[in-house]
């Protein structure tokens, strides 16, 4: 038993982790009997796996995971649902589309639901309490490996923008977030929070930071009025 | 005519390398805002520019796969890239190199974690001076781990070629256009693996396994720069981590 790296360590594609192959965890793999790293990213060992947090990439679905959806496509019993990065949601209607009836939902309706399954047979989505349908507000793209920035940490992040912009940030995992709030200033106020966030999150101080912009924005707001 | 001489008395080549020098290079990761991941890579006067984009919706759509992403991959040379101007499309050799290349990448890909989808390469040559496809490919694989997308290694590429009865290293233009045979390699060094394999010209048994022996030499050298580039392009990725 031989462990090549430690917790946090960053590793690049192909390089070895383990020789254990049974602690194969996420984005690695087993080549001639040794655990090595698929991604660019930050080793982790979560329970008895050894996984790898890649630095930058796709998203890849996971079963429940929050994501945001938007509809592009309307069958007779379930929606189809771009999840982004080349992958369709499937959520199952809770009732079959009668011929020559409105359906409730529409295409370009935003619905932030979780994963059910994920896997060969593609994503499928939960339905019912699970999915809400956002329907004031706008959605700001981010890459989905600098989400964990935002709710990490008891969701610190997320909850000082939410306070400070009076909106309310929906978070998929898969990089699309929706801001509802009471008028387009503040809406605009916290994706450019958001934004600051996806690109400094190394910043000291992030969160004072992201406080101090959402004050000025708003601040400016209340002058102007 | 008389032939140009290649190899010099004291046996260093017409540049003053050693047989078993590469030419001086640079690489350079996240070079590009707009791409998911970029690459940039100089091997003497070659300069190489190469750029992702995706896992994305596949286009056309009846060329998805359901088990896997397809690769599609568009090696290109600049109208300026060589002293006479290029036409602008795509040649039959550019097409070549675009399939060699692709075929390269997927072996080291793992595709198969993003099914129905489609990844775009592009390599686009700005300055040739030989050995585009080798430094393409080094670039493109840069670039693929720039832009997330797992895989088995790094790729990396360099031709060995035959000049006036010797071996070198990394021809440069000259060398390619008198060599009696040239030999591109692209390697996975860390799990040992040969990705792409072509020879032009004659080698002898012997003669192959030392072209082999050098390339491999050449490779490991390059892939410790491609590590190093990429440590540089992340620096401060562990402290977002944690």
């Amino acid at each position: 038993m031989t462990v090549l790296v430690n917790d946090k360590d960053f590793v690049l594609p192909g390089q070895p982790l383990t020789d254990e192959k049974e602690k194969a965890g996420r984005f690695t793999y087993v080549h001639g009997g040794v655990v090595r790293s698929a991604v660019v990213g930050m080793v982790r060992t979560k329970g008895q796996k050894t996984e790898v947090i890649p630095a930058r990439g796709p998203y890849k679905p996971r079963e429940n995971d929050r994501v945001i959806g938007i509809v592009v496509d309307i069958k007779p019993s379930y929606y189809e649902l771009d999840l982004g990065w080349g992958i369709t949601g499937i959520l199952r209607a809770r009732r079959a589309k009668k011929p020559g009836k409105e359906s409730q939902v529409t295409v370009g309706d935003v619905i932030f639901t979780s994963i059910a399954f994920a896997g060969v047979k593609g994503v499928m989505l939960k339905g019912g309490k699970d999915a809400h349908r956002i329907t004031r507000g706008f959605i700001v793209t981010i890459s989905p490996t600098r989400v964990p920035r935002l709710i990490v940490r008891n969701r610190e992040l997320q909850e000082t923008i939410e306070r400070e912009s009076h909106c309310k940030l929906y978070i998929g995992l898969n990089g699309y977030i929706a801001i509802v709030g009471p008028s387009t200033r503040n809406e605009f106020a916290a994706a450019s929070a958001i934004k600051l966030v996806e690109t400094e999150p190394t910043l000291d101080g992030l969160k004072e930071k992201v406080m101090g912009l959402l004050r000025r924005a708003l601040w400016e707001e209340m002058v102007e009025e | 005519m008389e032939r140009a001489v290649l190899i010099r008395e004291d046996g260093t080549r017409v540049d003053g390398r050693r047989p078993d020098e590469l030419r001086p290079f640079r690489m350079e990761v996240g070079v590009l805002e707009n791409a998911d991941g970029s690459a940039y890579i100089e091997m003497g006067k070659t300069k190489i520019y190469a750029a992702v984009y995706g896992p994305k919706e596949a286009h056309p759509r009846h060329m998805a796969q359901p088990h896997r992403a397809i690769l599609q991959c568009r090696y290109h040379m600049a109208t300026f890239s060589v002293s006479e101007r290029k036409a602008p499309g795509m040649t039959r050799r550019e097409h070549e190199l675009s399939k060699v290349i692709r075929e390269a990448l997927e072996s080291v890909l793992f595709l198969e974690e993003y099914p129905r989808s489609m990844i775009e390469v592009f390599v686009e040559v700005i300055q040739a001076d030989a050995g585009t496809r080798t430094a393409g490919l080094t670039a493109a694989s840069l670039a693929l781990a720039d832009a997330g997308i797992p895989m088995a290694d790094l790729v990396a590429g360099v031709a060995v070629g035959k000049v006036a009865g010797r071996l070198v290293l990394d021809l440069s233009e000259e060398e390619d256009k008198n060599c009696e045979a040239d030999l591109p390699v692209g390697m996975a060094p860390s799990i040992n693996s040969i990705v792409l394999l072509q020879l032009n010209g004659r080698l002898t048994k012997d003669e192959f396994s030392e072209a082999m022996r050098m390339a491999r030499k050449g490779i490991e050298v390059l892939y410790d720069h491609q590590k190093k580039a990429l440590q540089r392009r992340f620096a401060a990725y562990g402290e977002v981590a944690e």
